[in-house]
């Protein structure tokens, strides 16, 4: 009984504190700024100050909602929060260094079905918004998604053959081989549209569709789903980092390793993103299913030979 | 005042997100909101945000001429901002209908009487300095409090 | 690929957004906010007849003033009022008016104020004519300047009568 406590305890704090809420929030808000800031300083411009997405949450926070007519106020409001919560239950699993929660065998089917909740939610919030632009973006989230989870799924999967355990620890430790190359690269295929950046940005074209899926949204659930996508940026960054970056036997190194290469990704697609203008949906549809196909074929017969 | 609600009041005026609503304008005075987003002005560097649906913003923009039909429109995206909010009018048309005051279709009023508006900023059309300015005295006025909408919503709670 | 070259050298130099406190230059030729030279005016009604958008109005106090009103948010900034203007009392100002909390009204409204003066000959009120006026006019001389228009006619047209008619005839017809 005292295991399942103190288990349970340590959940609790990785998904409180860290990696959890506590301090993934501050940090997907620098990751927010700094990506912000990049592209600001790509185009020219001076950018946002340094504690702009704090200051956005914090206003946001401070608004009214509006709810619209006519729409289901429980689900309305609970999406945002299921949102924040899988994201942040996502990230807890990951292994970063000093993450007190126990690794769990299976875990990483866990993660993946964590992972597909936020996208879920969104599309939820288009189609519930009744907005005409927010169902066209939930549509458009919802088709993306089938087509970059191609490439997103298999680089885990493949992982997780080549470690041959659907466990984060035994991914993390897998030696080191030409699958972890070919499979990183599959994954940073999927990034950009995963995070929803410029040649993909194609569910959140504000001069097509106005807004993105929470155009109906305001105050605080909109500032939720501010928070969600700022954990998000760090789940995806981390799990990159913690799967693909070798790992050193010292924790503090490989955290400073692990936050470097999250910096380093971010910075890798968000200069993508200024370089790029927008794709069509059927465009990044065929980029994905005959690319991001075959980069996830060669990634699968790679696993298979060895 | 404690300190959550002094957080946030600093975040009202370091985070003023814009939307822009066009009443019937000549376009002049939209072209000129442009440039705050080029790097030269950069509107981003006061945390200024362009959004394109009302739900989001903090600061409407209300350029152009008043219109017998776009009244009805501004009353409509003006009640979708979600306090506490501002309105900065843009320009000579929304203060008095500018050369187009007298014809048939165009409502030749303030756009007081219509919404309360909290920044005038004058010209035809408004420098792109001139149109931060009255962004920024907005963000300002949010920050005190001092909106006419926040000043009538406190009155209405005393009442 | 020359799209990554022109954003990696946004990166490389520093960046080209001003500050708010550091705003471009206004050109010269800007037609900002109007500036008016009670002094100067006549109060001739020739601004407010070529404004189209009635940006320009008048009031009186009978027998004391003539104000001059302007309210900026009215005005296209066309700038004919000054051009027209026969004595340059209105200049359209090179920068740009800045934007005014509502709480100081609805924008910029001036009002100048030119005071009548009574007649040095008469004693009726009249809108002095300005200094720069007297210069250009010809023929009027230091003693009429205080005149008032009907005043000034009639100084003119006696003036006249001296040149052509002999004097004591023209005592005669009077
Ligand atoms: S103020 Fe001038 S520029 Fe602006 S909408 Fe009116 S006419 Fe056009
Ligand atoms: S400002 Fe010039 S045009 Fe206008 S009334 Fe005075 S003198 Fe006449
Ligand atoms: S600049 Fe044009 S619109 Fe403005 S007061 Fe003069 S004549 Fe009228």
């Amino acid at each position: 009984m005292n295991a399942v406590w103190s288990s349970l305890g340590s959940y609790l704090l990785a998904f409180a504190v860290w990696p959890g809420l506590l301090l993934a929030a501050p940090l997907g808000w620098l990751e927010l700024w700094f990506m912000r800031k990049l592209v600001a300083r790509l185009q020219g411009r001076q950018g946002p100050p340094f504690f702009q997405p704090f200051f956005d949450f914090m206003k946001l926070l401070g608004k009214e909602t509006v709810i619209p007519r006519g729409v289901n106020r429980g689900i309305f409001l609970a999406l945002p929060v299921v949102s924040v919560a899988a994201v942040t239950a996502a990230l807890a699993i990951v292994p970063l260094p000093g993450n007190p929660a126990p690794s769990l065998p299976g875990d990483v089917v866990l993660l993946l079905y964590l992972m597909e909740v936020p996208i879920l939610c969104e599309v939820l919030a288009g189609y519930v918004s009744r907005s005409i632009y927010g169902q066209v973006a939930a549509m458009r989230e919802a088709l993306l998604s089938l087509a970059y989870n191609l490439p997103f799924l298999v680089a885990i999967i493949a992982m997780a053959q080549e470690a041959g355990s659907f466990q984060m620890s035994t991914l993390q430790a897998a030696p080191y081989g030409l699958v972890h190359l070919l499979a990183a690269v599959t994954f940073l295929l999927a990034l950009p549209a995963r995070m929803k950046l410029n040649p993909f940005s194609i569910a959140n074209a504000e001069h097509e569709i106005v807004a993105d899926s929470h155009i109906e949204y305001s105050g605080p659930p909109l500032a939720l789903f501010k928070l969600s996508h700022a954990v998000e940026l760090v789940l995806l960054t981390e799990l990159f980092a913690v799967v693909f970056i070798p790992a050193t036997p010292w924790p503090l190194v490989n955290l400073l390793v692990y936050l470097a290469a999250g910096v380093a990704v971010l910075g890798g697609v968000t200069l993508l993103a200024t370089a790029t203008a927008r794709l069509r949906l059927t465009q990044a549809f065929r980029f994905y299913w005959v690319w991001g196909g075959l980069a996830s074929a060669v990634t699968l017969a790679a696993t298979l030979v060895r | 005042m404690n300190l959550i609600e002094r957080v946030i009041a600093i975040s009202r005026r370091r985070s003023p997100w814009i939307c822009r609503l066009n009443a019937g304008s000549c376009n002049g005075c939209d072209i000129e909101i442009t440039p705050l987003l080029s790097p030269r002005y950069d509107a981003e560097q006061l945390g200024v945000e362009l959004h394109g649906t009302p739900k989001h913003a903090d600061i409407v923009l209300i350029s152009g001429t008043l219109t017998l039909r776009s009244r009805e429109a501004i009353l409509d995206i003006y009640a979708q901002v979600p306090n506490p909010k501002a309105v900065v009018a843009l320009g000579s048309c929304p203060a008095s209908g500018n050369v187009f005051a007298g014809s048939p279709l165009v409502l030749s009023e303030s756009l007081d009487s219509v919404v309360p508006v909290d920044v005038w900023v004058p010209g035809c059309p408004p420098r792109p300095q001139a149109i931060l300015d009255g962004i920024a005295r907005a963000a300002k006025l949010l920050e005190d409090g001092a909106t006419k909408s926040q000043l009538e919503s406190r009155r209405g709670r005393l009442s | 690929m020359a799209m990554l070259k022109t954003i990696l050298g946004n990166l490389l130099r520093p960046p080209r957004t001003r500050d708010p406190a550091d705003m471009p230059e206004v050109p010269p030729v800007y037609r900002g906010a109007l500036a008016h030279d009670a002094a100067r005016c006549t109060a001739c009604g020739t601004c407010a007849f070529v404004c189209a958008p009635k940006a320009i109005t008048f009031t009186q106090e009978p027998g004391v003033s003539v104000s001059w009103h302007f309210f900026i948010g009215q005005c296209s900034f066309c700038g004919l009022c000054a051009q027209n203007c026969p004595t340059r009392a209105i200049s359209l100002q090179a920068d740009a008016p800045g934007a005014t909390n509502s709480a100081a009204g609805d924008g910029l409204r001036l009002e100048s104020v030119i005071r009548l003066q009574p007649c040095t000959r008469c004693g009726a009120a009249h809108v002095p004519l300005p200094d720069a006026t007297i210069e250009a006019l010809w023929g009027v001389e230091e003693a009429e300047r205080g005149y008032c228009p009907e005043c000034r006619r009639r100084a003119a047209s006696e003036k006249l009568r001296a040149a052509f008619v002999p004097a004591e005839e023209a005592h005669h017809d009077r």
